[in-house]
């Protein structure tokens, strides 16, 4: 029993559905634009695995292109997003909805944070080394232990 | 009559429909749902995310205990199962620099599905485009528009519930196509292909200096692992520069237009380099 070709074609379709759940939900600008690349990798599963199923190179040549056009594609929105973020000083989407259609009836959505909501962005803290020269002494002898250190 | 020649071609070749691949599928889909919505701006509920998380190793579970397992298949589902955490992870996460990180996760695991259908090369070119390149410059925007607090578009979501219906139909679509249609192609199903150790690397094109034997009748799928024509990196570059040189110059040319592209729109236009606007509007 080997691999056959449905469990790559699904599983290609199982990342472009998550893709398309990211693109529908997520308001930030840049991860719009990363499940897009997501559902192009989807893609790009199911070109290298027909081009396997039927033993030429096709479908691999074919993702070289959809890399090339996925590397384009994510300078174009690099680019926009700057612009964007520059207009609007804001990376929501939502910001942005008076480009769609007038007659479309859009849901109100939440513009402003939740009480529960602002908790401050947790970034990595580092185990402090040594002394800290600015809330602590340095000891008399520290530049001749410098010195005198074989090491 | 277009109608009635859909019905009778449903109805005549009845689809096998794999009830239980689609019913893990729904299964995934609601845990998914569940833990993306258990923790957004106007609702906190740690229960449902568990709950959500129960149910997509209950789909996994279902689906491991459907495939008999051979090292090939273990690998290829561990890939998946990686990739799929990594998805998931991206979809739900909340502050964008970690959903960044669990995209490059899942690309990553892609990356080693490429190698199991030996694509190596492509392997090695997603690794370095996506992980290597897309996701650390979209790192340094990201870190360029952070605010010090979770934004309001980082935690609320648009309409989860109906995309989450639209991706889990789509799945069902394609579980259901896959079930029903056999691929043809050069491993149709019945035939094993093998490749002996004489065959040259880069000989074997297109498969033409192959020989068919061992006919498996019961083999109902379609093989393409270690069945199949050895695909080599030298065999790609030697289509990609005679047969289809063409498209790589179109792409740079692609590539080319896309970089000059960028800089025209990110270029900030209040501070031009020596007053050009006012050196502009003084000479107009």
């Amino acid at each position: 029993m080997t691999l056959s070709i449905e469990h790559a074609l699904v599983m290609g379709g199982i990342l472009f559905a998550a893709g398309l759940v990211g693109f529908l939900t997520r308001r930030n600008l840049i991860l719009l634009f990363l499940s897009i690349e997501l559902m192009l990798t989807g893609v790009s599963l199911n070109f290298i695995a027909f081009g396997q199923h039927h033993g030429n190179y096709q479908g691999q040549f074919f993702v070289i292109l959809i890399l090339t056009i996925a590397a384009s594609e994510a300078a174009l929105a690099l680019s926009l997003v700057v612009a964007l973020n520059r207009y609007r000083n804001s990376l929501d989407v939502n910001l942005w909805r008076d480009l769609s259609e007038q007659k479309l009836k859009t849901k109100a959505v939440a513009t402003e944070m939740g009480e529960a909501d602002h908790i401050p962005m947790q970034f990595p803290t580092l185990t402090p080394a040594g002394l800290d020269p600015l809330t602590k002494q340095l000891p008399a002898n520290y530049a001749e232990d410098q010195s005198s250190d074989p090491a | 009559m277009f109608p009635v020649v859909f019905g009778q071609s449903l109805l005549l070749n009845r689809i096998p429909v794999d009830w239980i691949a689609i019913l893990a599928a729904v299964i995934a889909g609601l845990g998914a749902y569940l833990v993306q919505t258990s923790d957004t701006s106007t609702q906190r509920r740690s229960a449902s995310k568990w709950i959500g998380i129960v149910l997509l190793i209950a789909s996994a579970i279902v689906v491991m205990a459907r495939v008999p397992m051979t090292l090939e298949r273990m690998l290829f589902f561990n890939f998946c199962g990686l990739a799929i955490i990594g998805c998931v992870a991206f979809i739900t996460a909340r502050q964008p620099v970690y959903a960044a990180c669990n995209f490059a996760i899942a690309v990553l695991s892609v990356c080693g599905l490429f190698m199991l259908l030996s694509a190596p090369f492509l392997a090695a070119a997603t690794m370095i485009v996506y992980t290597g390149a897309t996701i650390i410059i979209f790192l340094f925007v990201l870190m360029f528009s952070q605010r010090a607090h979770l934004q309001v578009q980082d935690v609320a979501l648009n309409t989860p519930g109906l995309a989450m219906i639209a991706s889990v139909g789509f799945v069902c679509l394609v579980l259901i196509a896959s079930a029903g249609y056999k691929v043809p192609g050069l491993m149709s199903s019945g035939e094993t292909i093998r490749v002996t150790d004489t065959v040259a690397e880069g000989t074997s094109t297109a498969g033409d200096s192959l020989a068919v034997s061992n006919p498996t009748p019961d083999e109902t799928s379609v093989a393409i692992i270690s069945k199949s024509p050895r695909m080599t990196v030298a065999g790609l570059g030697r289509v990609m520069y005679t047969e289809y040189l063409w498209l790589v110059e179109i792409a740079g040319s692609l590539l080319t237009v896309a970089a000059i592209g960028s800089i025209v729109i990110a270029r900030n236009r209040e501070y031009n380099v020596a007053g050009s606007e006012e050196a502009r509007s003084n000479a107009s």
